[in-house]
């Protein structure tokens, strides 16, 4: 993914071209609104804060430092302003900066005692059972996943706009992996193929 | 060296030479003010001292209300403008807008215009508005380097 | 490409890039353009209002001001020395540093200062307040 762009487009808007930001907002709607929708669910509300994301980010765009990578700035800006949603709301925050902090079994993790196949293997069933899964896992979990996965960010980069630690990320993505493996274990079927 | 560390540099110098640049023009400009209020100072001074050599007491002439602000500012030390007074050969005695008189001493290297024609002393008369570039000297003259004859109101 | 430890994660990885994002209403985009646009045209309109309301009264304040200290400038002593310059400019030449002291000494330099914060208010607040108007005015291209 080239965020050279993102950054580039940035530095054209600030230097007058209209049009670059309105090229960097259709460009991250999508992505915006799917990963505010974790937290405030999808529809009316996750428009709205993807929305208010939008005109927060622009309002300091001139302050954005164009050494830095733009999109996780951009998400960054999306999360607080879907915490500032919820606490309106008085919803209920979903945990993302407390959870319990134990140390991982490492045996838990890193030996894998049957080694699954590879992509040409997998159908595309499993692979949709798999994405259903990971939307079952609790929001903490899900968004990490799909920061790293999807979105391809780095941990450092989730740490950011997580506004967590990059152990306490790195912590997350173990966790959200083992409970991931627990879900497909107990999923027979997923777990034959 | 990246770019951005160049275009960082030059930003740096960029504003280093502004940021001098001003403090010199700052520093300058006090320096000016500085010389500009000393001699006006020293002039005053030696004109208050001289007032009763330079100065007859007599019609014309006032000395200026102890209550006047304006009397209480130093004088212009190499200029005066204003009123003839009083006339003669080698002094001349002009009362400026301020009402403090002033002596400037004519000498030899003294040109005195009137309009484009260059007059002699004797040609000044009273009531003549005048305006006086010059030299101050010690006893609290100014000595004239030129004086130009304005056009009657 | 994010780096895997096993394959599960490797596995996970491949099913999660697959995920097809949930698209939103095709007019969340340029909803997102309209509202920066109407944020920046009310920014716009404040920051004219106040400029324009410092240019009037900067302007007021010049046109008091001026009937107040102009006279004490244009009959000013620095004004008559400033004549020489045309008149004996060769004479001044010779004594530039006694001029020079001189124009310093008589300038009213108060009365200038006065005036000139005035006037430069005056100005900077109306080129500001053009400024904002032209961007006021300059319409991006939304389609909503």
């Amino acid at each position: 993914m080239n965020t050279d762009l993102d950054e580039k487009l940035v530095a054209l808007y600030l230097a007058g071209d209209e049009t670059a930001l309105q090229s960097l907002v259709r460009k991250h709607t999508t992505g915006v609104y799917n990963f505010v929708a974790q937290l405030v669910g999808y529809g009316q509300n996750a428009e709205d804060v993807s929305q208010e994301a939008f005109i927060k980010a622009w309002k300091s765009l001139k302050k954005f430092d164009l050494d830095k990578k733009f999109k996780p700035w951009l998400y960054r800006i999306a999360r607080n302003s879907a915490i500032d949603f919820l606490r309106q709301r008085k919803a209920t925050v979903p945990l993302v900066n407390t959870y319990d902090d134990e140390e991982v079994n490492e045996a838990d993790y890193v030996v894998d005692p049957e080694p699954l196949p590879l992509e040409q293997a997998i159908s595309s069933e499993t692979k949709e059972a798999i994405q259903k899964l990971v939307n079952s896992l609790p929001s903490i979990y899900s968004t990490v996943l799909k920061l790293y996965y999807l979105e391809e960010f780095s941990l450092p980069e989730i740490a950011e706009i997580l506004n967590e630690s990059i152990d306490t990320v790195k912590s997350k993505h173990r966790r959200a992996l083992i409970k991931l493996r627990e879900l497909v274990s107990e999923d027979r079927n997923l777990a034959k193929n | 060296m990246t770019m951005e560390t160049k275009l960082v540099g030059t930003k740096i110098i960029k504003v280093s030479l502004i940021v001098f640049g001003l403090l010199i023009a700052v520093m300058a400009i006090f320096w000016a003010g500085m010389m500009t209020g000393f001699r006006k100072a020293r002039f005053s001074y030696q004109w208050d001292k001289n007032y009763n050599v330079l100065f007859t007491r007599g019609p014309g002439h006032k000395m200026p209300p102890m209550g006047d602000v304006r009397g209480r500012e130093f004088m212009d030390a190499n200029s005066a403008f204003g009123l003839v007074i009083g006339v003669n050969s080698s002094t001349l005695i002009i009362k400026g807008d301020d009402d403090i008189e002033k002596s400037i001493f004519i000498t030899n290297q003294t040109v005195i215009r009137r309009g484009p024609e260059t007059i002699g002393a004797g040609d000044i008369k009273s009531d003549d508005r005048v305006v006086i570039l010059g030299v101050p000297s010690s006893t609290g003259q100014i000595e004239a380097r030129l004086i130009r004859l304005m056009p009657k109101l | 490409m994010p780096k895997f430890s096993n394959l599960f994660e490797e596995t996970v990885y491949l099913a999660v890039k697959d995920s097809r994002l949930v698209t939103p209403s095709a007019t969340l985009a340029d909803r997102v353009l309209f509202a920066i646009e109407r944020k920046k045209r009310f920014y716009a309109s404040v920051k004219l209002a106040i400029y324009s309301l410092v240019t009037i009264t900067s302007s007021i304040g010049l046109a008091v001001v001026w009937r107040i200290e102009g006279s004490a400038i244009i009959n000013s002593e620095a004004i008559q020395l400033l004549s020489l310059l045309f008149s004996d400019f060769s004479i001044v030449a010779s004594y530039w540093q006694d001029y020079a002291f001189s124009l310093l000494e008589s300038l009213p330099v108060v009365s200038i200062i006065v005036v000139a914060s005035f006037a430069w208010a005056a100005c900077a607040s109306l080129w500001m307040a053009a400024r904002t108007y032209k961007t006021f005015n300059h319409r991006a291209v939304v389609r909503v």
